[in-house]
């Protein structure tokens, strides 16, 4: 039997993920950014006055910036911003329901698996394909809760005054150069309101992907949880395979008002041809919680460093993540908290595996301002290389300006422990599943807090990975 | 005990206006947003600790140049991210001929 | 009085070609050394000063620590005066050859002391390890240095006593530069004491190791500056094979003093050992960062870094940890400890691992905390007052480092501490 599990999830992957649907666009804008481009965007969209400026301060914000000078320069040098198309509309206009999404697209989710999670969760799922929302469905409940989840584009059109409030309030365009970018471009993504005392039972989930040369995609979500209330997020990608460098650049904003909770999981799995360069920001309240379950396997390049403001006395923030960097990629991810208010707390485990020679970096930063005493705040970070010239980097900040606090930090950097896969293997297993199993263990504490299904194709993914990962 | 001194004349500094200072080991931002309107802050964002002389001023406000954070000046109050805590602020006065006085007394 | 803020000091416009020129460091030294002095010049003058966006300079204004003035001429007189019957030392002054106290074991072994000058770089390994393109003031000490030594141990010496170096800083800008050859199988300690100083005095200084086969080398620094004195001081060892160095600091003086300590395990089964350790009060601000290169397998390094901060005091650690491909069996560990012992101190922690081998154990810990309050009220509720209370636990809390330092520098370092905390606030 020993391989036999394996070789089963590997035989369909070309099917399932390797695929690229024909290019048929109803709209494209030319590659290359200047204003007229977002002019077109905002006209094209019928966005009002306020959002068509925002636009274009960013973009000139955008274009005044220098790229980043810290981090992995030589792999951000090689995104070509005039050869990326910066809008372009799927085909199939806005859905309201599974029966009127064309079939040519449903046969796409379902290589994804989408209509499992579909059919499991019969909550609002909010699909992107290319740069909008193609699909998009609400459960009559959370309707009837007063719970808002829609594309970010209608979001605007249906709720102006609510999104205006809180668009851009956490990640304002002068933020970095990404975040401008995308805020010049934005096209889809998710807006979510919940009202207060109002906890959503079931994830809300989107699926996104990339299916065009030079595209990029550049949604922008929004979650405002209100006073007391909860909810789960989920946001999943995988990606076709292509032979041109693709630019995913989001902006990810969460607000949880006094007491609420938001937990926002991802699964990143982005071909290895994407630059995957994210903004993901939350801001928590008193007694707010806010969680990023993070986990990147996909993309040649991701820069991503999901941080949570604790701006209200009590707030609690969590970030734990794990990193899969395959030959050729480049997984800069980390975490940040920002403890602004006393009696905040915060807890941050990453868990990163480098194989051939990729390479896997932590990039952290916890911060105690002044006046946040008592403040508590734990960093964890292991990583695990499974070859020789695979590489691992660890580079946490501590910023400390208040004396009643404790700041931990811990890390680790090993191989795979011989004496662990030759108890596997004297055990009956071969080296490739005690490969396997040892890793499967190590993110443990990652996969146990994704829903079911999640994990299993989690696991699925590492196993595809790990496939023939021995000699 | 308020503890003034001496930050030079209003008339040396135009309306709209911002000028550096250091005193009492503190760097600090002066700045004149009205006719008899001058405000004092820490001259360093509470994000990334930039200077904020070269931020960009629409009434009241000010922006960092290097992230955008913005503050209310008459208070220090955080208006924008990624800022998190407020600016700190110094209490002016204006004296009759002109000559404009800050008050470095520590808080807590 | 407000001062509105002037440009900063153009150190450029101070530190001139002409001031190399005419031998500002008057140590009539050989043409191949001054060679190397207008190389580093060029740089120099190539070099901006760095931002805070320069990873190294994000907390910690270059401008604070370059001098405002040319380099000493002169040591003061009492400088140059050698106290009778004290153990033996040698003494950095600026344009002066190194001053040996004499005596000791060392001369009886064979141990030399040269000025950096005189000897061809062939020999010195004049910045073989501390390059001009290292940085600005790396670049400002290779092209100005005015005063330096080549300490030279012949391979096989063992050296039982310990090698004091004083390093004193004046009123204006000294640049010492230091340089060791630990020859093969060598074993020995030194003691590097950077002290005194007046008010606005800076100093840049520059010490290369070199650590053939098999050298043992201890190596203590103590920076124990006057108030008001500042600087910038870079250290860096190679460690051929089987070589061990054991690092020492403890940062007690100054106003505002950056480090940037490091080695590169070169050689197979190198190790290297090192523990800091320092007291901020009042408004200094210290920033030491450690830099451990690996670059051969069966290497080892170990890191202790604590600093106590009370006041207004700032401390900033930054320590990279790099494993190079191909350097298998490989170890590293790192811990960094702040005590806070004021709500006004501040600390900024930056603790990196790069590691490009699998075959590797790797770890590092960081912290932060008050004292704790239970442990105090334990020593007081035993008849001590708070602040013999607070003395004692921070004494426990640098107690391992204190118990490494050698007899015969330990009363000294124990009583500026002594003195140190006896300044803070309860």
């Amino acid at each position: 039997m020993k391989n036999d599990r394996l070789k089963e999830v590997n035989r369909d992957y070309r099917e399932r993920y390797g695929f690229a649907d024909p290019e048929e666009y109803l709209f494209k804008a030319p590659p290359g950014l200047d204003r007229k481009v977002v002019e077109m965007i905002t006209r094209h969209k019928e966005e009002p006055g306020w959002m068509r400026e925002f636009r274009l301060e960013a973009l000139e914000h955008f274009l005044a910036r220098p790229m980043p000078r810290w981090g992995n320069t030589d792999l951000m040098g090689e995104v070509d911003f005039d050869s990326i198309h910066y809008f372009v509309r799927a085909q199939d206009r806005m859905q309201t329901s599974w029966e009127e999404v064309p079939e040519k697209i449903k046969k796409t989710f379902d290589k994804l698996g989408v209509p499992e999670a579909e059919r499991k969760f019969l909550a609002g799922v909010s699909a992107q394909y290319e740069s909008e929302v193609v699909y998009h469905s609400i459960k009559e409940e959370l309707t009837r809760l007063g719970v808002v989840f829609l594309d970010m584009d209608s979001g605007l059109r249906e709720h102006p005054d609510l999104v205006r409030e809180y668009f851009a309030a956490v990640v304002p365009p002068t933020d970095n150069k990404f975040a401008a970018l995308n805020s010049a471009v934005w096209s889809g993504g998710s807006f979510v309101y919940v009202p207060p005392g109002v906890h959503v039972e079931i994830p809300l989930q989107a699926y996104f992907r990339i299916n065009a040369k030079n595209m990029g995609q550049f949604e922008r979500t929004l979650i405002v949880a209100d006073e007391g209330s909860s909810v789960h997020y989920i946001e999943g990608c995988t990606a076709p395979v292509y032979s041109t460098d693709s630019l995913h650049s989001a902006v990810v904003e969460l607000i949880a008002k006094k007491g609420a909770r938001i937990r926002y999981s991802t699964i990143q799995n982005w071909s290895t041809n994407v630059f995957n360069l994210v903004t993901k920001r939350a801001v928590a309240h008193e007694g707010a919680v806010v969680e990023w379950v993070d986990g990147n396997l996909g993309s040649k390049f991701t820069m991503k460093y999901p941080s949570v403001y604790l701006v209200g006395p009590g707030a609690h923030g969590e970030v734990l993540s794990i990193a899969f960097a395959g030959d050729g990629q480049h997984q800069d991810a980390g975490a940040k908290m920002i403890h602004a208010a006393p009696d905040t707390t915060s807890r941050i485990v990453s868990k990163s595996i480098s194989k051939g020679r990729g390479r896997s970096s932590y990039r952290g930063l916890v911060k105690i301002h002044k006046g946040a005493r008592r403040c508590r705040t734990h960093v964890e970070c292991d990583a695990l290389l499974l070859d020789p010239q695979a590489r691992s980097d660890t580079y946490p900040t501590m910023e400390v300006e208040e004396r009643d606090v404790q700041v931990e930090h811990e890390a680790r950097v090993s191989k795979l422990a011989e004496e662990q896969l030759f108890y596997l293997q004297s055990r009956g297993l071969d080296e490739d599943e005690a490969r396997l199993m040892v890793v499967n263990g190590f993110i443990e504490p990652f996969t146990r807090e994704l829903p079911m299904e999640y994990a299993v194709e989690l696991n699925r993914l590492i196993a595809l990975e790990m496939e023939g990962s021995v000699g | 005990m308020a503890e003034y001194i001496g930050a030079g004349n209003i008339e040396d500094l135009p309306v709209g206006g911002k000028r550096a200072l250091r005193a009492g080991g503190k760097e600090l931002l002066l700045v004149r947003v009205g006719p008899r309107e001058v405000y004092c802050v820490e001259n360093r964002c509470t994000h990334a600790d930039a200077p904020l002389e070269k931020g960009e001023l629409e009434g009241t406000r000010i922006e960092c140049p290097r992230h955008g954070a913005r503050f209310d000046l008459r208070t220090g109050a955080v208006l924008r991210m990624p800022a998190a805590v407020p600016l700190r602020t110094f209490p002016v006065r204006i004296l009759e001929g002109g000559e404009v006085e800050v008050d470095l007394e520590e808080e807590d | 009085m407000v001062e509105t803020n002037a440009a900063a000091p153009g150190v450029k416009d101070i530190f001139r070609r002409e001031i190399l020129e005419e031998g500002a460091c008057r140590l009539d030294e050989l043409q191949a050394v001054r060679a190397l002095r207008r190389r580093a010049l060029e740089i120099f003058s190539a070099t901006p000063l760095p931002g805070d966006a320069a990873h190294l300079w994000r907390y910690t204004r270059p401008e604070r620590l370059l001098p405002g003035a040319p380099p000493e001429r002169n040591p003061k007189p009492e400088e140059e005066r050698l106290p009778t019957g004290a153990e033996p030392f040698l003494r950095v002054l600026p344009c002066r050859p190194p001053l040996v106290h004499p005596g000791g074991e060392a001369a009886e072994k064979g141990v030399r002391v040269l000025p950096l000058a005189h000897v061809p770089p062939t020999r010195s390994r004049l910045g073989g390890l501390v390059p001009p393109e290292m940085g600005i003031m790396e670049a400002l000490n290779g092209a100005f240095w005015n005063s330096g030594l080549l300490l030279e141990i012949p391979p096989g010496v063992v050296l039982e006593e310990p090698i004091r170096i004083q390093v004193p800083a004046g009123r204006g800008a000294r640049l010492p530069r230091i340089a060791v050859r630990a020859g093969r199988d060598s074993r020995a300690t030194v003691v590097e004491e950077h002290s005194g100083g007046k008010a606005g005095a800076k100093v840049v200084s520059v010490t290369e190791l070199f650590l053939e086969e098999g050298a043992s080398l201890s190596w203590f620094l103590f920076q124990t500056w006057e108030k008001g004195v500042s600087g910038h001081l870079t250290q860096r060892a190679s460690l051929e094979k089987e070589a061990g160095l054991f690092t020492l600091f403890a940062t007690l003086g100054g106003d505002c003093f950056k480090a940037d300590l490091g080695a590169f395990l070169s050689g197979k089964g190198a190790r290297s050992d090192l523990a800091g350790f320092t007291l901020g009060e009042g408004r200094t601000h210290v920033d030491h960062h450690t830099e451990h290169r690996h670059l051969a397998g069966g290497t080892r390094s170990d890191m202790d870094i604590r600093a106590v901060l009370a006041g207004e005091s700032r401390a900033v650690y930054t320590g990279l940890i790099r494993i190079e491909e191909g350097c298998p069996d490989t170890e590293a560990f790192q811990e960094a400890r702040t005590l806070l012992l004021s709500r006004k101190a501040r600390s900024e922690t930056i603790p990196e691992l790069e590691i490009l081998t699998d075959d590797v154990r790797c770890s590092h810990g960081a912290a932060a905390s008050p004292v704790p309050e239970e442990e105090i009220f334990y020593l007081e509720s035993r008849g001590l007052s708070r602040r013999e209370a607070l003395r004692l636990y921070v004494g426990g809390f640098f107690r391992a480092s204190l118990d490494r330092i050698p007899p015969s520098s330990r009363e000294t370092v124990e009583r500026i501490l002594k003195e140190r905390i006896e300044r803070t606030e309860p």
